[in-house]
């Protein structure tokens, strides 16, 4: 039985070697946090860290999860304290949420890697599709949690 | 069965398809070279010209990818007449034309690119997701290549995988590269991983993550030969003393 360490706790999970991680998180260990969108790595509402790093855990077997750290949207922080949380609430960047919890995971790992980041390399981090259309908004909060000025607004008409 | 149900058993993995180049005779790059670079060289022209249909396909076919075939016996002869190639150069010549219709398949194309970026399909249109190379030819923070491509194919995603997925460094960039530039940029240790001929066909052989052109997961062309074919070009390739087609012979 392979072991997982999700936020910082073991446990002994019973699943095909090539199980999906995301279902092995959600549907066995009741980690709803993390959603299931398109299934084929594209949108990235499955996202969470393997080693800090961002992974979609839709196409993660859970074979490669053993003996690695793995962080869900639950183990971001233990009270929503996260500074990405934080911007998230001061910018209202959800609309209907079910993207956020990839966009704040995949946000997480940028900022590990790049405390401070420029648009741009939020951009090419950010990929994480959202219907709802909050990638403006998205920005935005990144550059708050990261301590930058809001860019300025684009102006209209 | 919910639909999340569904999902769950369409995520175990389906048993392997059977592996053409598992249950193919090996023959080695290195036991090929053994056998003596003329022989080999003498074998890449019986395919050429009658072999196997692969081999066929290989020396013979459209060079897929963007790229375009060298001009056969007139482009080596002009080549030989100006010194390019090596004595035996018609030969390693052929077995080059071969060898550059694996490297511009899309398999291995599509990561050995010029841009900041990967490409995909056999379209070869610029990676979804804006993916890029990043510092170190493995993405960027927050979207690493790693954060999708894992160790092995995954069937239910349908995302590729091999160890270490990452793109080839820009010096190996062969997009726009005529065959006599690829030529030599393929021997050119600044160029190739400081790779000599022995450890070029080594690479070609035995890496991982090549592995993928011959490995590239449901709904994807493998490239146009198999591994060991490519191998025996390789050899006979470098047996011939590794010349290139004449410059302006091609060019993509």
């Amino acid at each position: 039985m392979p072991e997982l360490r999700v936020n910082g706790k073991l446990h002994g999970v019973e699943a095909d070697a090539g199980t999906p991680l995301l279902w092995v998180l959600r549907e066995h260990l009741g980690l709803t946090g993390t959603k299931f969108g398109c299934g084929i790595a594209r949108c990235g509402a499955c996202t969470v860290h393997v080693d800090g790093e961002a992974v979609r855990s839709c196409s993660f077997p859970l074979a490669a999860a053993a003996g690695r750290e793995i962080t869900t949207i639950e183990g971001l922080s233990a009270d929503r304290s996260h500074p990405l949380q934080r911007a998230w609430i001061a910018e209202q960047v959800p609309q209907c949420g079910y993207c956020q919890s990839g966009m704040l995971m995949t946000a997480a790992a940028l900022l590990r890697a790049r405390p401070r980041p420029s648009d741009e390399e939020i951009d090419f981090a950010m990929t994480n599709l959202c219907r709802c259309g909050t990638y403006a908004r998205v920005r935005r909060a990144i550059r708050r949690a990261s301590g930058q000025a809001a860019a300025p607004e684009v102006k209209r008409g | 069965m919910t639909p999340s149900r569904r999902l769950h058993a369409a995520g175990h993995p389906e048993p392997r398809r059977r592996s053409l180049i598992r249950h193919r005779r090996s023959t080695t790059w290195l036991a090929a070279l053994a056998a003596g670079g003329l022989a080999l060289a003498a074998a890449a022209r019986a395919q050429s010209e009658g072999g196997s249909p692969a081999a066929r396909v290989a020396v013979e076919g459209p060079v897929v990818g963007g790229g375009a075939a060298v001009g056969g016996e007139a482009a080596v002869g002009g080549a030989a007449a100006r010194g390019e190639a090596a004595p035996g150069g018609a030969a390693g010549t052929r077995a080059f034309t071969g060898i550059v219709a694996v490297l511009r398949h899309p398999r291995c194309l599509n990561c050995h690119t010029t841009t900041a970026f990967p490409r995909q399909g056999d379209d070869r249109h610029p990676h979804v997701n804006l993916v890029r190379r990043g510092p170190d030819d493995r993405g960027v923070p927050g979207q690493r290549c790693g954060t999708c491509h894992q160790a092995e194919n995954n069937p239910a995603s349908g995302v590729p995988g091999k160890p270490d997925w990452h793109l080839a460094p820009l010096a190996m960039g062969w997009e726009g590269l005529s065959d006599a530039q690829l030529c030599r940029a393929l021997k050119d240790p600044r160029r190739n991983g400081g790779r000599d001929l022995r450890a070029l066909a080594e690479h070609l052989e035995r890496d991982p993550l090549v592995a993928y052109g011959w490995d590239p997961g449901a709904g994807r062309q493998p490239v146009p030969i198999p591994r060991e074919e490519l191998a025996m070009l390789m050899a006979a390739w470098a047996g011939a003393g590794a010349p290139c087609p004449s410059a302006g012979t091609a060019a993509e």
